[in-house]
């Protein structure tokens, strides 16, 4: 049972890297919050979707700590009931976009040769053909209401950009010292792939993973208006969509709330998760740290 | 400091941009924008942007919003008093059998291109409606001219309301010196055509195999003649109306007013400016900053104060857009098949409220279910009939009691079971304009209260009438009571109770239901008969006992009449709006555009004072 | 027979990827399900008070596709057009593909480039800066600027911009590519005035896209700091600037280099927000009406501009590679 203890060991070298770094550790709290948000939040905080005309677009109060939107409901309740999905929409996608990216990404620039100039252009159909119409057909034939097939149908679109990227990176890392050493050592694919190269690229990954989750929440929008998903009036995305679109809330001051909360949500969900990600990097590439 | 210089670099580079910038916007208002003591009218509209744009207004692509300001139709049509105003006509005149329509036309009009206005161009518009499948052919015989300024309009049999209407307010925008060539190969078609119908009616469908060949013929010749025109791609849009077009580019139009044009006299406005209408969002913009004159934008009520606080110049008009939105049941589906589920969910709905979160501006429709729309139920339907009738108003309570008395139960989370005891869940299926997704969603939120799982689902456009017809829905929002431009009941039941109507198919009405006497009523038989032309008490009687229908089977639920939301600045460049009383508003449903003309052509409408 | 170059394989793989994205989009324009008719009869029912099926049947006079005309045929006609480069006639308009795209293009390229350019360039810098400097003040504040305007719909900025420079402030015009009194040509004023119109839309695409290229730059420079021969460029002494430019930027741009090859293709699409809110012209309306109309070759042609703009991004992408990073060899 010597794993077990080696990665606690190194779980904690992690931490100790993050509580030095001090966006690092904002990061991680930021996230912490989310995810408490996410899981306990809906069971602590009741939702009360009743609408009352007299309540609407009010401020932030003790009784609305963010006020209230369009109908009277209360802004709060909303963000932290629409998180479970948002985050599990968001991280699905970025999971499924990235793994894939990564796959085909490093497998096609290692690999090289036929293998890579098939993958290349797949990767160019993918960019070139829209998909305005192939989320039409997805509408009439499919009806998704888990956020994970949900997850699956946005990260469909956001890996080729990802593979492509990292593809030119490898092709550059391929001719450096240590991934030539592996590969006259005839180590499998497999280990050049993820314990030579992949830590090198860990920064751009990262923050790619980041902006699919991001993008993801705001894909879901368009999603939701082409009818593949039911309307989730507590998805972040449309909050935002609604306070823009659907009830003119930009033009209203008492309205700033509403218009205001989801975005909040959203640029701090961002912002903590590169400030999170500025450690992870210090984790993977000793030679950051300082 | 290598950096430094970089930011320098950068810094210089952003700074020339903005030089760059403030250059052209110094030269550019210096370069034109003399005051020239104009009286302009600035409005929004669209149109296919160049090089889309031309003057054909058959052909796809083309004019757009210009239309208004640049044609005429014979009679201008107030849905509010039932009154034509006279346009390119001057008098009607109607026989005693209702077969024959005579129009005297305006003497002394000219198209832009100085050609003289006669019955000709009339004719050349309708013939070439032919083409295109007008409605008013289908009891439209034949249209003659027995002088230059006279059209007679025969039809097949005695005209109701709605053909003549439709006859009288078309456009007449292709002038025979231009559009008669195209016009020339129709006539043949069209004698083709009947004499082929009337084979067809002495023969019978079924003894025909070899002439719906004939048919086909006919359709192929139809198609080549209007490819034909379609190809006709003038740069000029010619009319007969106060304003010329002068320049069209993606974001604007520019008209000056026809100096020659018959109403020019009494027109103050000079120029009229159009910019493109991007969406309800930026028009708001325009509208605080003085941009437009009037605009009619679906808002939202604080968007509408606010839009009243920042422009005190700013009046707003609800005029009825003499249509209602509401809710679609499916009859065909479980458990809106079930007449006591629906008669619940109508009784669980705050329409009201639905009302005010959605489309605050509307008329609220709160007791009845009626297929006519509020704002002319006096007109067809009496406070004492109503009395009799089945209420429908917001009580959660009775609701429930329904719901109870007809087997349904609620689990142990309040949600509510069939009496089979499977657990409801239904789907509000919309499209998704902003009022429309409001309101559902406002619906779908107070039945999820009320104990009904419910939840909103988008629907796009093209998708939308394939799941109507296919009946793969359970509720879907949509304008009911249609009566927009005509103002006639019998459009509405044909929607909604007649056969192969966009609203009965959708719903799965049956064709024949028990009446209030225990007799039958057959439904589509009355619809079809309403668009006759029926004696006044017998077209009554149908449009209360097809309302009786409506309100006591509920295949759709009415939540309010959508009023128009129009802006108007008073004083800034023009003065002179009519306040909401004036009758000429109501034609608002007919068309904004045509509402703002006849200000103008009135006189009504003048520059500041 | 001769080998083929390696170059000259490329460019023939990539005909053949041209070749297969335009059949699929042929393919699934034409699987797309739905009714436009029906679409067009709601419209017009509800325009002229018709009954549906009166409705139904103008709208049918709309539709000029023939969709008796068997899929293969149609398939071996539009191939056969575009051979002979000839991109075949609007659907809709009946009018030449060619010259809606002739029309349109100019304007989405004159705002796209400009405002790729801006972005891309600026937000490299930012990133790179961020990097080297990763304990300074910069990094926060790039990434924080990223993370607000990211978050912060396209649509909601253009529009402040809008409110505040062109209603409140009358700095710019509130809409159009040019002014209306001048005359299209080549004369100054209206050079000047389309520069003048062009500074919103390009400013809001600006800013809204140069924090991702920020954050992308400084991620993919941070990879690079991390290689030893950066450590060694630093132990023999070498200037910094030297360093960050000639050693760190040059690799750290590779990744951005395809990114800004596919961001290109996806300007050409035209940036459908801009278009609305500064009632601009450009290939966003056209692409908006096509798919509404159904409007097949209109379409087709307009994807075509976007496939080859993608394809011969990603190849002079590729290129730019070998010349950036000696040791990868045009595969």
């Amino acid at each position: 049972m010597i794993m077990p203890r080696n990665t606690g060991k190194r779980l904690l070298e992690s931490f100790t890297i993050i509580k030095h770094n001090r966006r690092a550790f904002f990061g991680l709290c930021v996230l912490v919050f989310f995810i408490l948000m996410a899981t306990a939040g809906p069971v602590v905080i009741p939702l009360d979707m009743s609408q009352d005309f007299l309540m609407r677009f009010q401020g932030p109060s003790w009784a609305h700590i963010l006020g209230t939107d369009f109908a009277g409901r209360d802004i709060f309740q909303q963000l932290v009931h629409g998180s479970t999905d948002v985050l599990t929409i968001a991280f699905a996608t970025a999971f499924f976009g990235s793994f894939i990216a990564v796959l085909v990404g490093l497998s096609a620039g290692l690999v090289g040769g036929k293998f890579d100039m098939l993958m290349m252009r797949i990767i160019d159909i993918f960019l070139t053909v829209p998909n305005f119409p192939i989320m039409i057909i997805f509408a009439s034939i499919f009806r998704i209401n888990d956020p994970i097939s949900f997850a699956l149908v946005l990260a469909a679109w956001s890996w080729p950009g990802l593979a492509r990227a990292l593809r030119a990176q490898v092709l550059s890392l391929k001719h450096k010292e240590f991934v030539e050493v592996s590969r006259v050592m005839a180590m499998p694919y497999r280990h050049i792939m993820f314990k030579e190269a992949l830590p090198g690229l860990m920064p751009y990954l990262m923050i790619n993973f980041i902006d699919m989750a991001r993008g993801a929440i705001t894909a879901s929008v368009g999603i939701m208006l082409l009818g593949l998903v039911p309307l989730s009036v507590t998805n972040w995305g449309m909050m935002l969509n609604f306070a823009t679109f659907q009830t003119g809330a930009i033009y209203v001051p008492s309205a700033l709330s509403y218009l205001l909360s989801p975005m909040l949500a959203i640029i701090l969900f961002q912002y903590g998760l590169i400030c999170f990600a500025s450690g992870v990097e210090e984790i993977f590439d000793p030679r950051l740290r300082s | 400091m290598p950096e430094r210089r970089n930011i320098f670099v950068l810094l210089i580079s952003v700074l020339l941009c903005f030089a760059a910038g403030a250059a052209a916007l110094f030269l550019s208002s210096c370069a034109g924008k003399k005051d020239s003591g104009k009286v302009i009218f600035r409005g929004a509209g669209s149109w296919e942007i160049p090089p889309a744009f031309h003057g054909n207004p058959w052909a796809p692509g083309g004019v757009g919003s210009a239309s208004w300001y640049v044609h005429e139709p014979l009679f201008m049509f107030l849905p509010g008093n039932r009154q034509f105003l006279p346009r390119l006509g001057l008098s009607m005149k109607e026989s005693k059998n209702h077969k024959k329509l005579t129009v005297k036309l305006r003497e002394g009009v000219k198209w832009h291109d100085g050609h003289p206005f006669t019955s000709k161009d009339v004719v050349t518009t309708f013939i070439i409606g032919y083409l295109h499948h007008w409605a008013v052919w289908q009891l439209l015989e034949g249209i003659e001219t027995p002088d230059e300024h006279t059209v007679v309009f025969r039809w097949k049999k005695p005209c109701p309301h709605l053909f003549k209407t439709r006859a009288l307010i078309e456009k007449i925008h292709s002038p025979s010196h231009i559009y008669g060539k195209w016009a020339a190969p129709i006539r043949p078609l069209m004698k083709k055509e009947a004499e082929y119908l009337k084979f067809r009616k002495r023969m019978g469908y079924s003894a025909e195999t070899r002439k719906e060949g004939a048919a086909f013929e006919i359709e192929k010749e139809k198609k080549a003649v209007r490819e034909k025109l379609y190809s006709f791609k003038p740069v000029e849009l010619t009319g007969t109306g106060p304003f010329k077009l002068v320049t069209v580019t993606a974001s604007d139009m520019r008209f000056e007013k026809f100096a020659e044009g018959w109403a020019a006299g009494k027109i103050a406005i000079d120029e009229v400016q159009m910019a493109r209408w991007p969406s309800n969002e930026i028009i708001w913009a325009f509208l605080i900053a003085g941009e437009i004159d009037a605009a009619h934008p679906a808002t939202p009520k604080e968007v509408a104060e606010q839009i009243i606080k920042l422009n005190p110049r700013m009046k707003m008009v609800t005029p009825s857009d003499l249509a209602e939105f509401g809710l679609v049941f499916n009859l065909g589906r479980e458990p809106m098949s079930d007449l006591e589920f629906r008669r619940a969910v109508a009784t669980a709905i705050d329409r009201d409220l639905v009302r005010k979160i959605s489309y605050y501006y509307g008329t609220p429709v709160t007791a009845y279910s009626l297929g006519i729309i509020k704002s002319q139920r006096s007109d067809w339907l009496s406070p004492e009939t109503l009395q009799k009738w089945e209420k429908y108003e917001f009580n959660p309570q009775k609701a429930e009691e329904i719901l109870l008395a007809a087997g349904y139960k609620r689990n142990a989370k309040g949600f509510w079971l069939t009496p089979e005891g499977k657990k409801i869940n239904l789907e509000i299926s919309t499209l998704g304009n902003s009022d429309f997704v409001l309101g559902a969603d406002s619906i779908s939120s107070q039945l999820v209260k009320f104990g009904i799982d419910c939840h909103v689902r988008i629907v796009m456009g093209q998708l939308y009438g394939t799941k109507l017809t296919s009946g793969d829905f359970d509720m879907v929002t949509q304008f009911l009571g249609d009566a927009r431009r005509y103002g006639d009941p019998a459009t509405v039941f044909e929607n909604i109770l007649g056969k192969g109507g966009y609203i009965s198919t959708a719903c799965r009405f049956p064709e024949e239901v028990k009446g209030p006497d225990g007799k039958t009523i057959k439904v589509h038989k009355l619809a079809k008969e309403l668009r006759e032309y029926l004696p006044e008490p017998r077209r009554r009687e149908i449009i209360r006992t097809l309302s009786w229908v409506v309100n006591k089977y509920l295949p759709i639920l009415p939540v309010y009449e959508k009023n128009m939301l129009v802006f108007i600045t008073e004083g800034k460049r023009v003065s002179g709006w009519p306040d909401e009383s004036h009758p000429m508003w109501s034609a608002v449903s007919t068309g904004m555009e045509g509402v703002y003309i006849s200000f103008m052509t009135e006189g009504l409408l003048k520059g500041k004072p | 027979m001769n080998r083929l170059t390696p170059l000259q394989k490329k460019i023939f793989t990539s005909l053949i990827t041209v070749f297969v994205a335009l059949s699929f989009t042929f393919a699934l324009m034409r699987l797309m399900p739905g009714d436009i008719v029906d679409e067009w009869a709601r419209e017009l029912q509800v325009q002229q008070g018709l009954t549906y099926q009166e409705a139904y049947k103008i709208a049918t006079t709309r539709l000029n596709y023939d969709p008796s005309v068997p899929l293969p045929l149609q398939y071996a006609r539009y191939i056969g057009g575009l051979l002979k480069g000839n991109l075949g006639m609007s659907l809709n308009y009946r009018i030449p593909v060619s010259t809606i795209i002739l029309k349109a293009l100019p304007w989405t390229l004159f705002v796209a480039s400009l405002a790729l350019l801006v972005s891309f360039t600026v937000g490299v810098f930012l990133g790179m800066l961020a990097a080297w400097k990763r304990k300074g003040f910069l990094d926060p504040c790039v990434t924080f600027y990223a993370s607000l305007t990211q978050a912060i719909p396209n649509f909601l900025f253009a529009l402040i911009l809008l409110v505040v420079f062109a209603v409140r402030l009358r700095w710019f015009p509130l809409r159009g590519a040019y002014d209306i009194d001048v005359v299209p040509g080549f004369n100054l004023a209206f050079f000047l005035s389309a520069f003048h119109h062009a500074v919103l839309p390009v400013v809001a695409f600006t800013f809204q896209t140069l924090g991702g290229w920020a954050l992308s730059m400084r991620a993919s420079a941070m990879s690079v700091l991390g290689e030893d021969f950066v450590m060694v460029a630093r132990a023999k002494g070498l200037k910094e600037r030297r360093i960050a430019v000639q050693y760190v930027g040059r690799n750290a741009i590779t990744p951005l280099i395809t990114s800004l090859a596919i961001a290109i293709g996806g300007m050409l699409g035209g940036a459908i927000f801009i278009e609305t809110i500064f009632g601009y012209p450009g290939v966003g309306f056209f692409f908006g009406t096509a798919i509404a109309t159904r409007d097949f070759t209109l379409i087709q042609g307009l994807f075509l501009i976007t496939t080859l703009a993608i394809i011969i991004a990603n190849f002079a992408a590729d290129i730019v590679y070998s010349k950036l990073d000696k040791r990868v060899k045009l595969e």
